[in-house]
């Protein structure tokens, strides 16, 4: 989680599911929440890489810009960190 | 003449107003002994109202009007649904205000205990099923809207007349013949309806229930046998926040509760054509027992 904690917008709180299924975040500010189906390690790996532009799956990519879309990180710190 | 009730619903106190004969009759028939007189409960958490609508619609084709507090939040409907028109007013009541609790459009049901959430959309069968399981061994909680604490995780009782349509009217009453049911309303946008009161113990009135699992049921007279597919958890939450109506108006709280209900709780999608299929695979498959 603090390794995730870096890219996420204030208000933004994260369940990653035991069962490892999925991350799901939620937007107190907005009251958006967005079920991933990536684990937590997986999701900090796709936006670590993002942020260094490493090149992503079409999946993660599509993932990646609803995340800052629907505001649960910011987009600034990713284009700083790259 | 207008008669005015302190309603005992837990964990709800309603004070009803009517000036109509019909609402009271089926208020007495279904709610019995939570029906009070005016000023026996201590506190009342939402001021309600069933009345004639006044002008022309009191006399021509006569209309009955909801109201909440003075708001008028539901059109009024034909004189002969004002009772079913109660029940809905009651749902619209808690959807648009309760935030001490997390609410979900969901059935739930508890056997020793532990309860099962059934979310569903209309035209799932979850009210006949519900009706099957509550005169069957199961204690309802609540056949329309789930109430959960967000401190505990817990469900609480809110339980409610069961709102049955159509075709499950005739199976109800030939399955429960001596149960309490309301008048019939009818031709409402749901079709004719009719509510019955499930039986219910004292003791479980004000009881909370584990929550077991997060059933979703589709009724499906075209198969032969019951098909069960069981849910990851982040598939169970997606479906589950659909059918939450304030999780996200309490924050992080709604967050936290529907996060640990997925959590402690086994999810399935079942496709049935028998209530006694839906009873059977969920107290052998699905419920502990100690």
């Amino acid at each position: 989680m603090s390794q995730l904690s870096r890219f996420l917008q204030a208000g933004v709180h994260v369940h990653p599911f035991s069962d490892r299924s999925g991350t799901v975040l939620f937007n107190e500010k907005t009251t958006q929440m967005l079920t991933v189906f990536f684990t937590q390690d997986k999701l900090n790996q796709v936006l670590s890489d993002y942020s260094q532009q490493i090149p992503l799956s079409a999946d993660e990519l599509s993932m990646v810009k609803s995340l800052i879309r629907q505001e649960f990180i910011y987009q600034e710190p990713l284009q700083q960190a790259s | 003449m207008t008669a005015t009730y302190d309603v005992l619903i837990p964990p709800f106190n309603f004070r009803v107003q009517t000036d109509i004969a019909l609402v009271e009759q089926n208020l007495h028939t279904l709610y019995g002994q939570q029906v009070l007189p005016e000023g026996t409960l201590p506190f009342i958490d939402y001021h309600i109202a069933v009345r004639h609508s006044t002008g022309l619609r009191r006399w021509f084709r006569p209309q009955a009007s909801f109201f909440c507090d003075q708001h008028e939040p539901l059109k009024p409907l034909h004189l002969s649904q004002a009772f079913a028109m109660l029940e809905w007013g009651m749902n619209w009541t808690i959807a648009a205000h309760e935030l001490q609790h997390v609410i979900v459009h969901s059935g739930i049901l508890a056997k020793h205990n532990q309860a099962i959430l059934f979310p569903a959309p209309p035209g799932s069968g979850k009210s006949t099923m519900s009706a099957y399981l509550a005169f069957n061994g199961w204690r309802l909680l609540s056949d329309e809207m789930a109430v959960i604490d967000p401190e505990t995780f817990e469900a609480i009782p809110f339980a409610r007349p069961i709102c049955l349509k159509n075709k499950s009217i005739d199976l109800a009453r030939s399955w429960f013949p001596d149960a309490p049911f309301s008048t019939v309303a009818k031709d409402t946008h749901k079709g004719d309806v009719i509510h019955l009161s499930a039986p219910l113990n004292e003791d479980d009135r004000f009881a909370p229930a584990r929550i077991k699992g997060i059933v979703f049921p589709k009724y499906n007279p075209d198969i032969t046998d019951i098909q069960i597919t069981q849910l990851n958890q982040s598939q169970a939450m997606h479906e589950l926040a659909d059918n939450a109506f304030n999780f996200s108006l309490m924050a992080h709280r709604g967050f936290k509760a529907l996060t640990h209900v997925v959590e402690q709780a086994d999810s399935y999608h079942i496709e049935y054509r028998d209530a006694a299929d839906v009873k059977a695979f969920l107290e052998q498959e699905v419920l502990e027992y100690v």
